[in-house]
């Protein structure tokens, strides 16, 4: 079997430790996070990628549904893998076998996500670039109206106190609350070594994601094991 | 269009607040028709979308454009004009993003395109409950029920609020539009709405043809311009 890893360079700290617990050292194609901001330039690089596979079975794809940004992907040359996750926030915080419910009033962060060229961390100053203080401050107010805390999530994958400081500054300069929260590289690890049981979208050669994959619609039809 | 329109659209699209609101003003007092200015300012919007697309603009820059096109609406001859529309109201609308999601621009955008159109817009804010959905409705007796949402499993939920409608009893008594950029044609079919927009300006299109016909057969058809 070959085997290659189309991952989210979000979640790059998490995919490299999952990779080296369990020994798996596929071939990785990193994607930039921008991506995540757009779900349908997403789908579009994702395809290009998968086409431009050849003598690959299996593609391993470090996403989740985002946004509906895998929905329509073609699994053209390779069958695609996936977990059936909405994102990669419940990728890190989900346990195996519970369902997941994503807290409310809550922006999370991980290295990666403060690490993406677009991360909120890059939007806040060039806010504060762009439209001066008090502007910012404005348009922060309403960008995150409903949310009361910026949650570190500490999946282990990386040092959580080299974040501390930076997270910090923008909690306090948005009026909220910075909290910590273990996560778990459980669902990456799996998607490296197996089974694909429920807990992935497997999509054999020839066919297309669509949304039952997921789980999110017709959730009988969601399933097959390799 | 002419140099001062083309202004206007330019001004709304390099997100200069002041500039915006200044030049409204003028072309309003100029007796510029309300709803001429809307679709300017609405064309300055659809131009900040693309610069968004194209990872030029941020997302900093989408919630000015919505505070821009907030402020536009509350200049004093834009809150007149709809005042002395107020008892034309076109129809009434129970709107929200609903439970487990929380992000609000788009939605934002959507009641202020159906109030700048003369809806009436109960607003429930985000992260609603079915049963809130349900009440409010009750209480409101809205013509139309729309629902927000972007996370993915929003499908989900959606579908949950339109089951409640119809185990209740009460599905036919309003239309029921749903809105985000992942719905497809098919996803509506499934969550079982009357239909769907990935965009404010067709859900408005889609909201007015609703009312069209349901004023059609209530009372004489409301020219809304
Ligand atoms: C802006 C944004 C945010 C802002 C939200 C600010 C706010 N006040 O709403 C912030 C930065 C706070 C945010 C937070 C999060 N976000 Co966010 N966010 C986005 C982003 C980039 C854009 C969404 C948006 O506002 N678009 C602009 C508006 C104008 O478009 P729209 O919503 O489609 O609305 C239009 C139409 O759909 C229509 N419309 C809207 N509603 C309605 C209703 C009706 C009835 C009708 C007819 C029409 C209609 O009219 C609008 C105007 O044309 C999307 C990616 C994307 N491009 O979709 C991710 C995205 C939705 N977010 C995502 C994620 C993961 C998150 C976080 C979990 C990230 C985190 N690190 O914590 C948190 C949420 C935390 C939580 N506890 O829930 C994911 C969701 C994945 C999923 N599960 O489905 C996305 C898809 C990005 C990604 N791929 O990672 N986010």
């Amino acid at each position: 079997m070959n085997e290659v890893v189309i991952a989210c360079q979000t979640l790059s700290d998490e995919l490299e430790l999952a990779m080296q617990e369990t020994g798996c050292r596929f071939p990785v194609i990193w994607v930039e996070s921008d991506y995540h901001n757009d779900p349908s330039q997403l789908r579009t690089k994702l395809q290009e990628e998968i086409d431009s596979q050849r003598n690959i079975d299996n593609i391993l794809l470090a996403y989740g549904c985002c946004g509906n940004g895998l929905v329509g992907l073609r699994a053209t040359g390779a069958n695609l893998i996936a977990p059936r996750t909405e994102d990669c926030i419940s990728m890190v915080l989900s346990q195996p076998g519970e369902k997941f419910e994503r807290l409310k009033q809550t922006y999370f962060l991980t290295k990666g996500w403060m690490e993406g060229s677009k991360s909120i961390f890059v939007e806040y100053d060039r806010a504060l670039k762009r439209y001066g203080e008090q502007r910012t401050k404005r348009l922060f107010d309403v960008m995150l109206k409903h949310y009361n805390y910026f949650m570190l999530i500490d999946t282990g994958a990386y040092n959580p106190a080299d974040c501390l400081s930076k997270a910090e500054g923008l909690a306090r300069n948005t009026g909220l609350k910075l909290v910590v929260a273990k996560g778990d590289i459980w669902f990456l690890k799996k998607l490296l070594t197996g089974p694909y049981d429920q807990d992935f979208c497997v999509i054999p050669k020839g066919e297309s994601v669509n949304i039952s994959h997921f789980g999110l619609v017709q959730k009988e039809l969601s399933h097959q094991v390799l | 269009m002419n140099k001062k329109e083309q202004l206007l659209i330019k001004h709304v699209e390099q997100l200069n607040e002041e500039e915006v609101l200044k030049l409204s003003d003028e072309l309003l007092k100029e007796g510029m028709a309300p709803l001429r200015l809307l679709d300017l300012v609405n064309e300055g919007m659809n131009r900040v979308g693309k610069l968004y697309e194209s990872k030029d603009y941020y997302i900093a820059d989408l919630i000015m454009a919505g505070l821009i096109f907030k402020q536009v609406l509350e200049l004093d001859k834009m809150t007149a004009h709809f005042r002395v529309k107020h008892n034309n109201k076109i129809g009434k609308v129970v709107l929200g993003t609903v439970t487990g999601d929380i992000h609000d621009i788009g939605k934002d955008i959507f009641r202020g395109m159906l109030e700048a159109n003369c809806f009436e817009v109960v607003d429930l804010g985000v992260d609603v409950p079915k049963e809130v959905f349900l009440k409010k409705c009750e209480e409101y007796q809205p013509d139309i029920l729309g629902l927000s949402g972007v996370l993915t499993n929003t499908v989900d939920t959606m579908k949950e609020i339109v089951d409640v409608f119809k185990e209740t009893g009460v599905r036919d008594k309003v239309k029921i539009i749903v809105g985000g950029n992942h719905l497809t044609k098919e996803v509506c079919r499934f969550i079982g709405a009357d239909n769907f927009a990935n965009d404010a300006s067709s859900g408005v299109r889609i909201c007015k043809k609703w009312m069209d016909g349901i004023n059609e057969s209530e009372r004489r058809v409301i020219d809304n311009g």
